[in-house]
């Protein structure tokens, strides 16, 4: 790997910056003309939410009660997550590198500069000298086309993705104890679930009070049901925030 | 002891996104060391002290976090930091046979106290009580 040019120069550019306000600050006087329904876009829970819109800008969110996954809840993560979109450390517009900085391009230009790369080093060493990592934040469209990018665009064998420095022991620990790769039991080790999975401790109390009642199934369905059907999703007419 | 690492709520992964909202900075700015209250009085440390941990591999200086979630023979820190704050540079490079992962999630590490007089803010500040109302005040008349 080619060594970054001028670091300090390079944090003024690109940060890491400090963002905490919706685009064009906090104001009570804005009118919501569009509700979009959306996921957070950290981990791998994809926990569902509401960003809203004024004047093409996302200038907040609201919980989405109609997400079967959280049910509305989020984690600190995700209720600030809207102000990643119009964070100034954002990336734009492709990047070239050339003598040592980053300059600007065109998307042609840098796709053309990928390709002929991509060609270039397949065509000295073989189709599997590429790899692709994925991320588990992705959704599953974009998962399956990552797979498709790879296996049929690329030709390449080598996949893997951020579980690799994650969970995938854990698969492997679940196929060795029980030849399956995802547990039905669940095993706490540490006690740290509210940290690692914000979401996760409703779904142990559902689990463990379906367990004590003994039925496991159409408890947990039932739950899931009720909460679904009393609270109704929040309908997308304009609000004033 | 037996080091072991894992997340903080207010980050994500390599922080590369968390680190750049203002909010999660300021509830999370460091990492620490969780030490069962038990373990803490053995060692003399207290809820905030920075203390020296050291593994066969590395080192780094983290805050005291006294919690009861923690075994009395284990520590945790937070992963989510680079360079002299993360703690990888502690844990056991080895890979795991089947999966080829490192092994991040168990090492021997010890705690060492350090002499010297270090601001004890982390601590308090994972508790919320740094951001109590007056301070909250405070800030907003600044």
């Amino acid at each position: 790997m080619s060594k970054i040019g001028d670091l300090k120069r390079m944090v003024e550019e690109f940060g890491p910056h400090l963002h905490d306000e919706p685009h064009g600050g906090w104001r009570a006087d804005r009118v919501i003309d569009r509700v979009v329904p959306t996921h957070c876009p950290y981990c791998a829970v994809q926990c569902g939410l509401n960003l809203l819109v004024s004047d093409n800008h996302v200038a907040g969110f609201e919980p989405r009660y109609d997400f079967p996954v959280n049910e509305g809840r989020l984690c600190p993560k995700g209720v600030t997550a809207y102000l990643q979109v119009h964070h100034p450390d954002r990336l734009l517009h492709p990047l070239i590198k050339r003598n040592g900085n980053f300059e600007r391009a065109s998307w042609d230009e840098a796709l053309d500069l990928v390709t002929a790369e991509f060609r270039e080093l397949q065509s000295k060493y073989g189709k599997d000298s590429i790899g692709v990592y994925s991320g588990s934040s992705l959704t599953t469209e974009k998962t399956y086309l990552m797979g498709k990018f790879a296996r049929a665009g690329l030709g390449t064998r080598y996949v893997d993705y951020n579980g690799r420095l994650c969970m995938v022991s854990a698969a492997a620990g679940n196929m060795k104890a029980f030849g399956i790769v995802q547990a039905s039991r669940m095993k706490r080790s540490s006690g740290r679930t509210a940290s690692s999975g914000p979401v996760r401790p409703k779904i142990i109390r559902v689990r463990r009070a379906s367990l004590k009642s003994g039925s496991i199934t159409r408890t947990a369905k039932r739950s899931f049901t009720r909460s679904n059907t009393s609270r109704p999703p929040k309908s997308p007419t304009p609000s004033t925030r | 002891m037996i080091l072991t690492t894992g997340r903080v709520v207010y980050q994500y992964l390599s922080g590369n996104q968390t680190r750049r909202i203002g909010f999660l900075v300021q509830q999370c700015p460091e990492p620490y060391v969780e030490i069962h209250p038990d373990t803490a009085a053995r060692l003399g440390v207290a809820d905030g002290e920075r203390v020296k941990v050291v593994s066969r591999r590395g080192e780094g200086v983290f805050p005291v976090l006294i919690v009861r979630t923690v075994r009395p023979d284990t520590i945790v820190i937070p992963y989510h930091w680079g360079e002299q704050l993360a703690a990888n540079q502690l844990t056991n490079p080895a890979l795991d046979p089947t999966s080829k992962i490192p092994e991040y999630k168990a090492c021997a590490a010890r705690v060492e106290k350090l002499h010297t007089r270090e601001l004890p803010l982390a601590g308090r500040r994972r508790r919320g009580e740094s951001r109590s109302s007056t301070d909250r005040l405070s800030d907003a008349g600044r």
